[in-house]
């Protein structure tokens, strides 16, 4: 599935690669499924094409877009709004405007039961805070892909952290940025980090479990 | 194996932080100023130049403020095989290198930052053909054994 989804991508063939996600998700399992074993990789895949410049950035952002769509199509099929952990404030990075993982962390802790608030991408510092001291969240999530974009992130996680109202929330950071780096989250000052959505939630859960029982 | 830049001191991030505008425009202005730049860059816009400038100080910002120098040894081969696979030449890297060694000497007063910061930047130059040899093999993180001295 990943192969004929990188073509399909690759090729700009928007409807086949919708019809193939809606001919092959039927759960939220397997939604969950899709997002790490075949859009992560394809998108990541992407990404290498693009770095040596066997793609133009133009096709890199088809590519996206046709993701994007397929996640707004497939997402509410499987949606479920029952809240059994905390507030969950999502977003990519400052200055980022790679956003596909941020989202697909934020639907897969929407479906494990976190009142998800998704901020989406090339949110300022100052924006975040401010939101995350409207809703007081139990953590925020913050996916940083490009490696340049790290000094914002560092910057912002510094600010949570200094601040009196936002001190106490958590933390976790992931994203390409990260890749190759896994200890790198400490010394942005983050509580975590997860390679990808799925242990994004895992880790979270661990977080709820601790603290609220 | 040594994965950690030297003890900086404190105030370094900070310092070079608050001079990357200046640092910006002085390496910018001499790499525009230079006779071989059109070959070095591949023919592409000075704009692609000076916006991998600004990543250049964002990452060396995220470097001296996280001390986490492995940083360097996965994203300067990426940096190379990107850049180089749009038309840079592999030879641009070390006189640009050389621009902000001289952007930094004579942006900076304090002399303790400043050779700390000079010491990081040798350290690239000096291992430029390795990182040539990464950014062909597809490697990032590379000879994990060296380290800045």
């Amino acid at each position: 599935m990943l192969q004929v989804l990188l073509l399909q991508l690759l090729g700009g063939d928007e409807q086949g690669a919708l019809k193939l996600a809606q001919q092959s998700l039927h759960t939220s399992g397997d939604l969950k499924r899709f997002y790490i074993d075949v859009v992560w990789p394809a998108m990541y895949k992407i990404g290498q094409l693009w770095e040596s410049n066997l793609i133009s950035v133009t096709e890199e952002h088809q590519a996206t877009a046709i993701v994007n769509q397929i996640m707004a199509d497939m997402y509410p099929r499987f949606a479920q709004f029952t809240i059994t952990r905390g507030k969950a404030v999502v977003s990519a990075g400052p200055n980022e405007f790679h956003e596909i993982g941020a989202r697909m962390v934020a639907d897969l802790l929407e479906l494990a039961g976190w009142d998800v608030i998704y901020l989406g991408a090339q949110c300022t510092p100052s924006e975040i805070i401010e939101m995350l001291k409207r809703h007081n969240p139990f953590v925020v999530a913050l996916s940083v892909a490009t490696v340049f974009n790290l000094d914002k992130a560092l910057e912002i996680v510094r600010m949570i952290k200094g601040d009196r109202e936002t001190r106490n929330i958590k933390v976790i950071v992931g994203g390409l940025a990260f890749e190759g780096l896994p200890f790198l989250w400490e010394a942005l000052g983050a509580d975590g980090y997860a390679e990808d959505a799925e242990k994004a939630t895992r880790l979270l859960d661990t977080w709820w479990s601790a603290e609220k029982g | 194996m040594q994965n950690r830049l030297p003890a900086l001191s404190p105030g370094l991030a900070e310092t070079y932080a608050a001079a990357t505008d200046r640092l910006v425009a002085h390496v910018h202005d001499q790499l525009t100023n230079n006779v071989r730049i059109t070959e070095l860059i591949g023919h592409n816009s000075f704009r692609l130049m000076r916006d991998s400038h600004q990543s250049h100080a964002a990452l060396m910002v995220t470097l001296f403020r996280s001390n986490a120098f492995e940083l360097l040894m996965r994203t300067i081969p990426w940096v190379y095989r990107s850049y180089h696979a749009r038309g840079f030449a592999y030879d641009y890297f070390p006189v640009e290198l050389a621009a902000w060694q001289i952007a930094i000497q004579e942006c900076l007063d304090n002399q303790v930052l400043k050779a700390e910061i000079l010491t990081v930047y040798e350290w690239m130059i000096q291992h430029h053909d390795e990182m040539v040899k990464c950014s062909i093999s597809g490697e990032g993180l590379f000879f994990c054994s060296a380290g800045v001295q």
